[in-house]
């Protein structure tokens, strides 16, 4: 083999190794999950995880991403069975830097005004394709509480 | 510079077996918040160990999910959860019991199956065996 081709074979293992090197997160990376809810039967309960999750793991990064069923308790007004509003709840975890993102295929098939969305919520085309791409292309990984 | 190159090469395709071989054995947490799925849960571990003998399976609990690794724990026909997760620990597979749940539910740690180990955050734990341990996820 001729020093050319060899250095060009160099060449294309370390732009491999790197390329792998790019999906594999540092161990000091901070840990990023997606919380996927499509059902608001559990909501109350998966604000707890993720109070806990973030008291457990500070450097933390969370989104929730919900469709469905599960958009309900970032509705304005909503209330879990017991009559106590979402919105505190949610809103504490928005200041501790979690995002939640709500469907707009969901607010669109069930005639929900966007407006009805808590502010602070953003609204993606589609819930489901969002959960493939933050674990896809943001190197996050997957809770389903 | 063509010894430095040979080299090179040695370590980037050495580096790239390493990376081939650790990917072989399939790490999977299986993540359990009710206990009414513990039966099937179960039965799934079995069957996924009788598929793949060298899946190295950690069943992380938390909330109603802790319950079947209580002492004493039965389905609901009355079959105790115990010989099935001691079978399956014999195999190798772990299970994690969220201390947070044991805090607020105010469940003695005592009460947790011998073998079970209690971890701080249910899920913390499953975030970070994906995050840091290259583990797949699975929802029973």
């Amino acid at each position: 083999m001729n020093l050319k081709r060899l250095a060009a074979l160099a060449l294309a293992a370390t732009f491999l190794a790197l390329g792998g090197c790019a999906t594999n997160k540092k161990s000091t990376d901070p840990i990023k999950t997606v919380y996927h809810i499509n059902n608001s039967e559990v909501a109350t309960a998966a604000l707890g995880n993720i109070a806990n999750h973030l008291k457990a793991d500070p450097t933390a990064k969370i989104t929730v991403v919900t469709h469905g069923k599960g958009i309900d308790f970032l509705l304005e007004g909503a209330a879990d069975k017991n009559g106590n509003p979402y919105n505190i709840k949610v809103e504490e975890l928005m200041a501790q830097g979690v995002d939640f993102r709500v469907c707009n295929n969901t607010l669109t098939s069930r005639k929900i005004d966007p407006k009805q969305v808590l502010p602070g919520a953003q609204i993606v085309p589609s819930g489901v394709a969002e959960l493939g791409k933050l674990q896809n292309l943001e190197g996050y990984v997957y809770l389903k509480p | 510079m063509r010894r430095f190159i040979q080299w090179l090469v040695a370590v980037v395709a050495a580096w790239g077996l390493g990376s081939a071989a650790l990917a072989a054995d399939t790490k999977v947490v299986y993540h359990i918040n009710d206990s009414a799925v513990a039966p099937a849960a179960l039965n799934n571990i079995v069957n996924h160990l009788n598929a793949d003998k060298d899946a190295k399976i950690v069943v992380v609990t938390h909330g109603k999910g802790i319950d079947f690794l209580l002492e004493g724990a039965a389905d609901a026909n009355g079959n105790p959860f115990n010989i099935k997760v001691e079978d399956l620990m014999s195999k190798g597979v772990d299970f994690r019991v969220c201390n947070n749940t044991l805090t607020s539910r105010k469940i003695d740690p005592k009460q947790v199956l011998p073998g079970a180990q209690i971890v701080p955050s249910g899920v913390a734990e499953v975030a970070k065996l994906q995050a840091r341990e290259g583990y797949v996820y699975v929802k029973p």
